[in-house]
């Protein structure tokens, strides 16, 4: 059974990093939130057994995780302002985004409607099989094919089109 | 969109975000480590139960706090009792006392000592 979990643990990890990594756009933090999510999987499993779908139980950790984060930071960043411990210069994560030619990549994807930017994360980045998004974004399998669908023109266009770049 | 462009754009998004080995590794390693139970948690979840059961505990036996008959004498004289707590204090209780207008006074004499 450890064996089990270990196994399934290691074919989701990487999936599931690139996935937070897609959200998060640091580094450090997206770690923190995967291990954060394989260990509630690990507490579920060691507590209840195996859930229904392991990859659901885990990316859907993952998305609350990273959506209470981004919110946290967002409300954290006019008080950051205000105590002026904000640092005004260049953020290094995003440098190294920038130097390796994937700030171009991250804009397009910000551009994308929430549910649209999950459903092609999930699918194309994290791994995770149509039926699961599904089940974790709360719609519809060909709803979330529809969106995937939709999502990869518009970014294709976007990257294009070099629309991506930064409005001025 | 052809499959061949929507696999280049599936392959360039994993790229983007793919990690290196080392940073699986240590995050299978740090979910896979044993941990117990968060203890603060319950310890926490334990002092509250602990500290409502202590207040609805003071509550009722505030409520239902016994009269302690060790600290009052009581002593009947005829029709009249008479009551007497441990400081010194005492009460008169008659059935005659009840029927008295605020005029009207009921006259007592208490013996120290023997039964008149």
């Amino acid at each position: 059974m450890i064996v089990d979990l270990e196994n399934i643990i290691r074919e989701l990890t990487p999936g599931l990093i690139r996935y937070c990594k897609a959200r998060m756009r640091d580094q450090s933090l997206a770690e923190e939130i995967a291990q954060e999510s394989l260990t509630a999987l690990v507490q579920r499993w060691n507590r209840h057994g195996a859930p229904n779908s392991p990859q659901a139980f885990v990316f859907a950790v993952a998305r609350r995780r990273a959506t209470r984060s981004i919110l946290g930071r967002r409300l954290l960043l006019p008080l950051q302002f205000l105590s002026g411990s904000h640092d005004h210069g260049p953020d290094p994560e995003e440098a190294a985004l920038s130097r390796s030619g994937l700030s171009e990549l991250i804009r397009a994807l910000k551009r994308l409607p929430t549910l649209d930017r999950e459903a092609i994360l999930m699918v194309a980045v994290g791994d995770v099989r149509t039926i699961e998004v599904a089940r974790i974004l709360g719609i519809s399998e060909s709803a979330v094919k529809m969106r995937t669908l939709r999502a990869r023109l518009r970014l294709r266009a976007l990257l294009e089109d070099g629309n991506a770049r930064p409005r001025k | 969109m052809h499959a061949h462009e929507s696999n280049e754009l599936e392959q360039r998004l994993r790229r983007a975000f793919e990690p290196d080995s080392e940073a699986v590794e240590r995050v299978i390693a740090a979910a896979m480590r044993p941990r117990g139970r968060r203890p603060i948690r319950l310890i926490a979840a334990a002092a509250l139960t602990m500290a409502f059961v202590a207040l609805v505990w003071a509550y009722l036996a505030h409520e239902t706090m016994p009269v302690h008959a060790e600290n009052i004498r009581l002593e009947y004289v005829g029709t009249v009792a008479l009551l007497e707590s441990s400081d010194g204090s005492s009460w008169i209780v008659s059935p005659d006392a009840a029927s008295k207008g605020p005029d009207e006074y009921l006259n007592m004499i208490i013996f120290e000592g023997d039964e008149p």
